[in-house]
């Protein structure tokens, strides 16, 4: 069985964070009913990226990738018959997780009191860029907007440039983590006394929360930490290579190097030093290293424990050896979208399997639902068809 | 108030640095009792961080190894005993240890359990049921399952650094904030799940993280782009893929910032309206969104003309209110002075009775749980701190026997020669606030 075999979860997603959390269930065995608008389907389905970059509402990479091993039921909350079946289906499930603006939220008149007090049993987790209390909690936001207000941004990019945005929706899938860790132990606290309770993760706390020193080295000591320079980071034959020499690292980084007499000298004595003469030991370093291939650098210093890294681009992530021979890439295959390769599962668990298997179409589990888990019959099926509220 | 199902599960929480450290301490905040094992030879180098010479009230005491801050932040709840594991006594004593707790956290380099003897086939063998959560760099199999790794360098391996850049350089810049928390919280999340699993099943098992999978996966979506198109993302910098204008504007003051994001017609209307700006509005150039987005260089320097004039909070609050994206880039000492942030109660105070560490400020947590609200019930421990409460009341071990065992060098609570001659002697003065 997998870890959360007998989970019943419903999600209602519009920005990324609420499905990647539950991507990561649906992969340790619990079952996902996606709530999507009838027509349009989630708006992640009009994202890119696009197999030769031609839209359609089954092939986006985006949709695709967050939605593995979901069903999809299509419903629309807009609507009073609509929230009438949620309804009946929050009686049924464990866990209901949303990311919704403020405003959306208040339209599908989805509140924690209403569900308290309805759905005692259930966990419900919101998802909010600045938490649903405070002065911002109505503020809009995009992810550039809560890495601004969480300090992050001013800390990420180069000193003398302006700060820099992290790449992708990685702040989403941060976020996610949260509200999958929350969840669980909201979800085995109810498993263990019968009682729900509300997961509330505010994305502006989730990258405070993240930052590494800044805070501490205010209260420590008045500074002001903004952007910082990478000393290590240099050019090779074809691309780049970063070397972060710890200090007990130091001899070791001299020795493979064939520059052990630099070891003691006084230029490179401590961290502090070497950061200060940089410019002479990249020197040294890229006389060295410098017409090596990136990959070759990272494995020749790798090898002799020094801790470096190669700037991988996407192609060399896809390529990985170490990637290919652990099997990190699992292949699903999808009526519209054909078969792909995708990011498979991050942690091995013994031989408690994680599930891959692909995203569901628009509506695709709609009557399995209406019919086997809330008792509708088809004619009443049809009539909620033409009430277009499925 | 219903009982805590976790108030009876125990963790040995063998992690050093942030990534472990994290997932040890969610689990401490909702209840369990984990006990933080390091020994005097490798205390947890959160307690003497150089990083920045972070020390409580900027003061070294006279255990300055109490006093690191990174260690009283990301240890608070946890009991702290000290074990040299390298010694034939001291991994007896942990297995007993072993035998009496559900869970172990780790994140050593690969190998290192194995070479101390403490590895899943052994632990599995003193207790059936205990749960391993290895926290690796890279995974237990493949060819570079040895290598070691800080956030830097899983950011570079894993292509989130490749994307996340400057589209005309590669920026010389380090950047650690979201690796190691990232992959504590998951591994709290699947710890949670493995016990879950074994309540039911009545198995232990090894779950291992690969860190640098995971941030893999947290660029899925762009790795599918590869997956289906074989295209390689270039970096956008601050660009949006389809929304214009979306960056950070420079403001009024030495490096203030504001940070700008505008996804529709409506939101459109309502910049230009604050801005004023006749070359805006009935520009061409900017009368629907491919265009703005096409021209963005040239809309990007009219707004900056525009937010340079101004205080980039006060901004905030004007796009705000009329319905704009917005935030200044706040500072930490912004951060911590923040009304919104002070309302919510993000940062905690902890009192600490210790004489000469008082109160502090800590940050929060990453999530919130309205039956079982998290906080600090237990300030992080001195080293050694619980050696008697652990090997006396939990193991019984007699009074002589612990004894031996500091003798032997074993267990104590001053750290090494060696460890502390990387203690600085003394402080830079702290700058006026």
């Amino acid at each position: 069985m997998g870890f959360l075999e007998g989970v019943t979860v419903i999600e209602i997603s519009e920005n990324i964070s609420a499905s990647a959390c539950t991507k990561w269930m649906a992969a340790l065995g619990a079952e996902v009913i996606k709530i999507e608008p009838p027509g349009e389907g989630d708006t992640t389905r009009r994202m890119g990226p696009f197999p030769s970059d031609e839209p359609h509402p089954e092939k986006s990479g985006l949709f695709l990738y967050l939605n593995t091993g979901k069903k999809s039921v299509t419903l629309d909350l807009e609507k009073k018959e609509g929230r009438e079946i949620l309804a009946e289906l929050l009686k049924k499930v464990h866990l209901l997780i949303e990311d919704l603006e403020i405003g959306r939220k208040k339209k599908f008149k989805i509140s924690y009191r209403k569900i308290e007090k309805e759905f005692p049993h259930l966990v419900y987790t919101s998802i909010t860029p600045f938490g649903e209390s405070g002065p911002y909690s109505r503020y809009k936001a995009e992810a550039i907007i809560m890495e601004a207000a969480s300090g992050m941004l001013l800390q990420h990019g180069s000193p003398e440039r302006e700060p820099l945005k992290m790449g992708g929706h990685v702040i989403y899938y941060r976020a996610a983590a949260s509200a999958f860790c929350g969840s669980i132990a909201a979800l085995i606290y109810a498993e263990a006394t019968g009682m729900g309770q509300k997961v509330e993760v505010s994305i502006q706390e989730v990258l405070l929360h993240d930052d590494f020193i800044t805070i501490e080295a205010f209260l420590c000591r008045g500074e002001e930490i903004r952007r910082r320079f990478a000393p290590m980071l240099l050019p090779c034959e074809d691309g780049w290579f970063y070397i972060r020499a710890f200090p007990h690292e130091w001899p070791r980084l001299c020795k493979a190097l064939g520059i052990e007499e630099l070891e003691k000298d006084e230029r490179f004595l401590d961290m502090q030093k070497r950061a200060e003469n940089a410019e002479t030991l990249n020197q040294i370093v890229l006389n060295k290293l410098g017409n090596l291939k990136k990959e070759e650098i990272y494995h020749l210093l790798q090898k002799n424990r020094i801790s470096a890294a190669y700037l991988a681009s996407v192609e060399d992530v896809f390529w990985s050896e170490h990637y290919r021979t652990r099997g990190f890439f699992v292949t699903i295959d999808h009526p519209f979208a054909g078969a792909l390769e995708y990011p498979g599962s991050f942690a091995s668990t013994d031989d408690v399997e994680w599930i891959h298997s692909r995203a569901p179409l628009l509506g695709e589990h709609t009557v399995e639902i209406l019919e086997n888990r809330l008792g509708y019959d088809k004619s009443s099926i049809v009539r909620l068809r033409q009430l277009g509220v499925i | 108030m219903a009982e805590n199902p976790f108030k009876d599960v125990r963790v040995l929480d063998l992690s050093m640095f942030w990534a472990g450290a994290t997932c040890g301490q969610i689990l401490a905040d909702l209840g369990m009792e984990v006990i933080k094992i390091e020994s005097c030879s490798h205390p947890d180098p959160d307690r003497i961080v150089t990083q920045g010479l972070l020390y409580l009230h900027n003061e070294l005491g006279d255990k300055p190894w109490n006093r690191g801050m990174l260690h009283l932040r990301r240890n608070r709840n946890k009991l702290g005993i000290t074990l040299d594991l390298s010694s034939s006594e001291g991994r007896r004593i942990f297995f007993k240890l072993a035998r009496i707790s559900d869970i172990v956290v780790e994140n050593f380099r690969r190998g290192v359990l194995e070479r101390l003897g403490i590895d899943y086939p052994v632990l599995k063998e003193i207790n059936p049921l205990i749960i391993l959560v290895s926290l690796s760099s890279q995974g237990e199999t493949g060819p570079e399952r040895e290598y070691g790794s800080n956030a830097e360098i899983l950011a570079f391996l894993s292509g989130l650094r490749s994307v996340s850049d400057y589209p005309d350089e590669v920026g010389l810049f380090t950047a650690t904030n979201i690796p190691d928390p990232l992959a504590g919280t998951v591994a709290a999340g699947l710890a949670l799940s493995a016990l879950r699993y074994r309540s039911r099943t009545g198995r232990g098992l090894h779950i291992v993280l690969s860190q640098r999978e995971l941030l893999t996966a947290c660029i899925g979506d762009i790795i599918m782009d590869y997956s289906m198109n074989r295209r390689i993302p270039a970096p956008m910098g601050n660009t949006h893929p389809f929304y214009a204008p979306h960056g950070v504007y420079k403001c009024r003051g030495e490096d203030r910032w504001i940070a700008i994001a505008v996804r529709n017609e409506k939101e459109w209307l309502a910049l230009c309206k604050l801005m004023g700006n006749p070359e805006l509005s009935g520009n061409p150039d900017f009368a629907t969104p491919l265009k703005r987005w096409l021209n963005r260089d040239k809309l990007d320097n009219i707004i900056t003309n525009w937010t340079s004039l101004h205080d980039a909070k006060e901004l905030m609050r004007t796009l705000q209110k009329n319905g704009v994206p917005a935030s200044a880039l706040f500072s930490p000492s912004e951060l911590l002075r923040d009304e919104h942030l002070q309302k919510r109660g993000f940062w905690e105070k902890v009192n600490d009775p210790r004489p000469g560490f008082g109160t502090y400020i800590c940050k929060g947590r990453s999530f919130g749980l309205s039956r079982m609200p998290m906080k600090t019930y237990r300030r992080a421990p001195d080293l050694g701190e619980h050696n008697y409460y652990v090997y006396k009341e939990l193991l019984g071990l007699s009074d002589e026997e612990i004894r031996n065992l500091e003798e032997m060098g074993v267990i104590g609570e001053i750290p090494d020669p060696a460890v502390m001659e990387r203690i600085p002697k003394n402080l830079p003065k702290k700058r006026s606030i």
